[in-house]
């Protein structure tokens, strides 16, 4: 079988494994009146989780970073694991004594006030449209490839199918349905990473042959270590060493923190806790889901350096005629672009971009071939022999086909992509559309919207949420990233110190919170839109604040915001006596001695 | 194609030599709307079977806007009891272009003589359509609503006098406003004075006729408040030997009911039976008296008495069987607790007998060393009146579920903090308690824990509510039932999600009903639910109600014994059952979809 009917074939075998999996979870009626959560195991929930929290950047887009911007990217990973070990140790269990769902409840409830809760809202809504925006551009990449057409194409096919996942079929809240796709997503991330571990370095894991010495053509030792390999390739074409950062230590605490504490109010993931009813078990499957989540982070540095040479390896000086296949595929596309700048027919590999921005190709995919057949890029050529464009968010798609691996893992990694793209998105849609239509419409804009009308709205809300990140999914900003910086550096710096406040100091009133939070989102905004924005020339370590780079910035916010509203609160009237009460509560125990209090 | 229509109720009573007769006998006639198919006092030449379009049943001498009696639908028979009559009571009307099967009345006559089942089928009808018919006639007073009045329904404004008057004033008191009695008011204590009393005083005393009403008064008087049943008003009228009692509010007298007036309610002699209750001095003679629920169940909806009524009167009489059973079986000076019913008894949504499901509530001061012992004896007491046990154990011989105020309270912060399998149980189970007997407040003081502990935990509700989304609703995809030959379980797929959900949202909004009907009154008073759409709901729950109890009923008469419990085949319902029931169905999808957004339960 060819490897598009082996897609096909696993892809559609995958969502029918969901829709099964639901449609039986759903119609058993031999099952009692009362389980109420309790029949999942915490293993299942922690993997649950783990689907949820890894989205499309994870699978797709993490291991690319990390084999183009090497040491850089770790900060990523260190970023987005801390926030998860944040949520779970640090607000996810107080929270849920509080007993409030969403972040936006527990504010305007902690802050008795409607004023903090729209200010949260508008946190909440505008990082996770960022992060189903990335989603959309990662489920586009998926759909464009296996189904042969347009990455804009795929992102609309896409959106279809998120929006009827999340918002018509129900199936989001049917644990198994998760863990399914964790079970894809994960074998579709592993399955490749170990056959090219052991093809490259000998070793099962790829974890320990990230750390261990190349074989040679023959299967022989060749002494020397991977990531010396490595940078040797790299800088022998130009490029920066692979394993030196450019950050400097200060801006990369910064940013890690910030994407930290950006990540822990992600709402969706929240909500994984919440849906296991007993504390311990909860705390269980916090720690299962750890596990699940770091057995692909830890292996994300490993995909991306074998990627980064074998991709070197198969392209670099090679005539574009004699490229294999799947060079050509994703230059259909519209992710890999070639300009033959020396006119010798071969590609070359080398440090900076080979023309401005994202390629744009004359002409549909058939017409308008170049000397060699290649598509003919219209954007304007850069002075460098750098050559070739390769979308970064390829990399893990097209790992298994660069590395010459058998058909069934190609089309496995495609199944596991929409699985990851899927999960989150869908979960983050229905976040969006209950902060819209619960959040903002019926608890504080309009309170007498009947159930009816709120239905709609949530209805309402998911079509122009899917609609506007499937707009960035098809024309995805020139900055993404810098996008993501921002939501996550506004996140960290708005709501981060006034949940923890509200949990850990009884003192803390609404003055005090919606200063820091003002406070906080005002810096902030304004020093990233300054570097990013406004005068994006000035953009270097020498102008920047402290020698902290836009992406590092919510953190300072977020020390401001403290201080802020530390200061406020103990000039003004301390919040009521029952807020107070409801405060010291949340930290001892719910038992049963407390009934007398009441 | 009159095949479809052979295999349902009641041509499915046929045998097969039957239905082929009939299979060359009928015709097919087409009427457009307006048609008179069959007038009032007409012999009718043909039983008719609707096949598509509607009929109109319309009484023509009934008052302008109350003609109509009936509507006929595909599948439905109508005319069969004129022919059974000889001529038709009724008007038949299609009320929009109908195809309906003839069936020769001759053919029909001979298919009842020859199928015993079949003419069974069609003499039942008739029974049950002239007990209607008595009722209509009789002012549309039904023995449930006879059985539910209150005594405000039928009391008397009081006649009052000052103390001062005399026997003379009296009287002309009485002929004057047509009344048999006149109330004096002295110091806040009321006296009464009958025509009897009236008359034994001049006559057979020799007062004289200005002797003041005070010196023949009767000053202990049998009293009842407005919001009695009326049967229990009767009750006491028998038990006294008086013709009258007095109505009394806040000390205040209000009214006088008179036994004549009670009387006039009578139109059924089933009320014994709530009769038999009240009356009841031993337990053998409250058993026998329980034992005759499903037959009063029985012939209630023989009657077609609307459901919601039937529950509530049901649900009256087991709680007065257990709070008798209660004052029987406790030690006198004990009963200052506080009996509860709990589950489908509490919520009074209970038809025929269930598993008891019961709890005590102690005063936070009551010693009762002998607790155990008498706790056990009540639930004997219940199991020998027909109750059967609560596989959960939630009974009053439990220690788990008696206790004083106080032990109560922690319990529920013990549940809520569990948050899973058996701690939200237990919530569910004590959000429909229900006081039968003794002191209702310390009832009222458990739930004012209970709500303050749940309404305002979003998690905690969350998942109290998750359960409404364990089973599928039985519609397919394309939005019609489905059709398994074993049926489709109403209690999982349809009772089971509205009346937990409603339940929910009760406690979430801190309503104190139990009756699910009423829990969504309240809702939509407080604004919680749109009035049409509680309205819609309501209705539903009657039709899944009364479809499951015609089934228990059946198997309570014996039949159908292949089927498990709760399960109703579909194909064995009328056309018209069948369109109700689906949508009834797709209204609990909508609510199931609306519970889960609101709950949070799509994550």
């Amino acid at each position: 079988m060819d490897i598009q009917t082996l897609t096909y074939l696993f892809v559609g075998g995958s969502f029918a494994l969901y829709i099964g999996i639901a449609i039986w979870s759903r119609a058993g009626s031999t099952k009692d009146f009362y389980v109420a959560g309790g029949g999942v195991s915490p293993v299942a929930n922690g993997a649950a989780t783990a689907a949820d929290w890894m989205s499309a950047a994870s699978f797709i887009s993490m291991a690319g970073i990390i084999a183009y911007a090497g040491y850089d990217a770790s900060v990523y990973l260190m970023g987005w694991t801390g926030g998860y070990v944040l949520l779970a140790m640090l607000l996810a269990p107080y929270l849920r004594k509080f007993g409030k769902f969403t972040v936006p409840d527990f504010i305007g409830d902690r802050y008795y006030s409607n004023v903090a809760r729209t200010v949260a809202v508008i946190c909440v809504i505008f990082v996770s449209f960022t992060y189903v925006a990335g989603q959309m551009r990662g489920t586009g990449i998926v759909f464009a490839r296996f189904l042969e057409v347009d990455v804009n194409v795929g992102v609309v096919i896409g959106m279809a199918i998120v929006f009827f996942y999340a918002v018509l079929g129900g199936m989001k809240g049917i644990t198994y349905t998760q863990v399914a796709q964790y079970c894809v997503l994960i074998f579709a991330f592993l399955v490749p990473a170990v056959f090219l571990s052991i093809m490259m370095t000998g070793h099962v894991f790829p974890q320990t042959g990230f750390g261990a010495t190349v074989l040679d053509a023959a299967g022989n030792d060749s002494g020397v270590y991977l990531l010396q390999k490595l940078d040797q390739v790299v800088t022998d074409l130009g490029f920066t060493q692979y394993t030196e950062g450019s950050k400097s230590t200060i801006d990369v605490f910064f940013i890690a923190a910030a994407l930290m504490c950006g990540t822990a109010g992600l709402p969706h993931v929240i909500v994984r806790f919440f849906t296991v009813p007993r504390v311990k078990d909860a705390r269980i499957s916090a720690g299962w889901a750890l596990f699940f989540i770091a057995l692909l982070y830890t292996s994300a540095p490993a995909v991306g350096a074998f990627a980064r040479l074998n991709l070197i390896d198969t392209v670099n000086e090679t005539q574009y005629t004699e490229l294999p296949d799947w060079f050509y595929n994703w230059e259909n596309s519209g992710l890999i672009g070639w300009v033959d700048k020396n006119g010798d027919g071969a590609v070359q590999m080398r440090a900076g971009a080979p023309f401005d921005g994202k390629p744009n190709f004359a002409g549909s995919r058939d017409e308008a071939k170049g000397n060699q057949g290649e598509r003919v890029v219209t954007n304007a050529p850069t002075d460098n022999a750098s050559e070739v464009y390769i979308d970064r968010d390829i990399i893990v798609l097209a790992n298994p086909e660069i590395g010459n691996l058998p058909a069934w893992v190609i089309a496995l990694v495609a199944a596991g992509g929409v699985a990851a793209a899927l999960s989150t998105a869908a979960g983050l849609l229905l976040v969006i559309s209950s902060a819209i239509s619960h959040d903002l419409l019926k608890k504080t804009i309009k309170p007498d919207i009947t159930e009816k009308q709120e239905l709609l709205a949530a209805r309402g809300a998911a079509v122009v949420a899917i609609c506007i990140a499937g707009y960035f999914g098809i024309n995805p900003p020139g900055f993404v990233a810098q996008v993501v910086a921002f939501a996550f550096g506004l996140a960290a710096a708005s709501f981060f110190p006034v949940i923890l406040m509200g949990i850990f100091y009884k003192r803390m009133n609404k003055e005090g919170a919606i200063a820091g939070m003002l406070v906080g989102l005002t810096f902030t905004f304004c020093y990233i839109v300054y570097f990013k924005f406004v005068s994006p020339d000035l953009n270097t370590a020498e102008h920047w604040w402290l020698g902290v780079s836009p992406e590092g910035i919510g953190t300072l916010g977020m020390v401001l915001n403290f201080a802020v509203a530390f200061a406020v609160s103990r000039v003004t009237a301390p919040p009521p006596e029952h807020i107070q009460h409801i405060v010291e509560d949340i930290r001892i125990p719910r038992g049963a001695g407390e009934a007398h209090a009441h | 194609m009159i095949e479809q229509e052979l295999h349902q109720h009641p041509f499915s009573l046929l045998d097969e030599t039957a239905r082929s007769r009939l299979r060359d006998g009928v015709d097919l006639a087409y009427f457009e709307a307006g048609d008179i198919i069959l007038d009032a006092s007409s012999a009718s030449e043909y039983v008719y079977v609707v096949h598509k379009g509607s009929v109109a049943e319309l009484d023509v001498q009934a008052p302008d806007g109350r003609e109509q009696v009936g509507v006929y639908a595909a599948g439905d028979v109508f005319g069969a009891i004129s022919v059974l009559n000889g001529k038709s009571r009724y008007r038949f009307r299609a009320e929009q272009q109908s195809l309906c099967y003839l069936i020769p009345a001759a053919l029909f006559l001979t298919l009842c003589e020859d199928n015993a089942d079949f003419g069974r089928h069609f003499q039942q009808r008739l029974v049950e359509k002239g007990q209607r018919l008595a009722e209509r006639r009789e002012g549309g007073v039904t023995m449930a609503g006879f059985m539910l009045a209150r005594v405000d329904a039928c009391m008397r404004e009081p006649l009052i006098m000052a103390t001062t008057a005399t026997l003379h004033d009296a009287v002309v008191a009485l002929k004057q406003h047509g009344v048999d009695s006149v109330l004096i008011e002295h110091q806040a204590q009321y006296a009464i004075i009958t025509k009897t009393d009236l008359l034994t005083a001049l006559v057979l005393q020799h007062h004289d006729a200005s002797t003041a009403l005070s010196v023949v008064a009767e000053t202990r008087l049998i009293t009842v408040s407005p919001s009695d049943y009326l049967f229990s008003a009767l009750t006491r009228m028998t038990r006294h030997k008086v013709a009258r009692v007095v109505v009394m509010e806040e000390r205040k007298a209000v009214g006088v009911v008179e036994l004549t007036d009670v009387l006039s309610f009578f139109s059924s002699r089933s009320y014994v039976v709530g009769l038999e209750i009240e009356k009841a001095d031993s337990l053998d003679a409250l058993q026998l008296a329980s034992a005759r629920l499903p037959e009063l169940v029985d012939a209630l909806m023989a009657q077609g008495v609307k459901m919601r009524f039937a529950m509530e009167l049901l649900a009256a009489l087991n709680g007065r069987v257990m709070g008798k059973a209660w004052e029987m079986v406790m030690p006198a000076d004990q009963l200052q607790g506080c009996l509860i019913v709990m589950g489908s008894e509490g919520r009074g949504e209970q038809i025929l007998k269930t598993d008891q499901d019961n709890g005590l509530i102690l005063g936070d001061h009551q010693a009762w060393p002998g607790l155990p012992r008498d706790a056990e004896r009540f639930t004997q007491a219940l199991l020998s009146m027909g109750y059967p046990p609560c596989p959960g154990k939630v009974m009053v011989n439990n220690p788990d579920w008696q206790g004083p105020v106080q032990q109560w309270q922690e319990r529920v912060y013990h549940w809520a903090g569990e948050a899973a399998g058996k701690g939200v149980l237990n919530l569910t189970i004590l959000a429909d308690a229900h006081c039968v007997a003794g002191d209702r407040r310390l009832l009222e003081a458990v739930r004012e824990t209970l709500f303050d502990r749940c309404s305002g935990d979003d998690l905690l509700m969350a998942h109290f509510a998750r359960p409404v989304l364990q089973f599928a609703t039985p519609l397919n995809l394309f939005g019609s039932l489905k059709k398994p030959q074993h049926g489709i379980d109403i209690k999982k797929g349809a009772l089971f999600p509205l009346v937990h959900g409603v339940r929910a949202m009760a406690l979430q909004h801190r309503i104190a009903e139990t009756s699910t009907l009423r829990r969504l009154k309240k809702l939509v008073a407080a604004g919680a639910m749109e009035a049409s759409f509680a309205e819609d709901l309501g209705e539903a729950m009657e039709l899944f109600s009364e479809l499951r109890l015609n089934q228990q009923l059946a198997q309570w008469h014996g039949q159908q014994t292949e089927l498990q419990d709760n399960h109703i085949v579909v194909q064995s319902l009328s056309s018209l059952e069948r369109d109700l029931l689906r949508d009834a169905l797709h209204l609990v999808g909508d609510f199931k979809q609306r519970l889960s957004r609101r709950f949070h339960l799509e994550y």
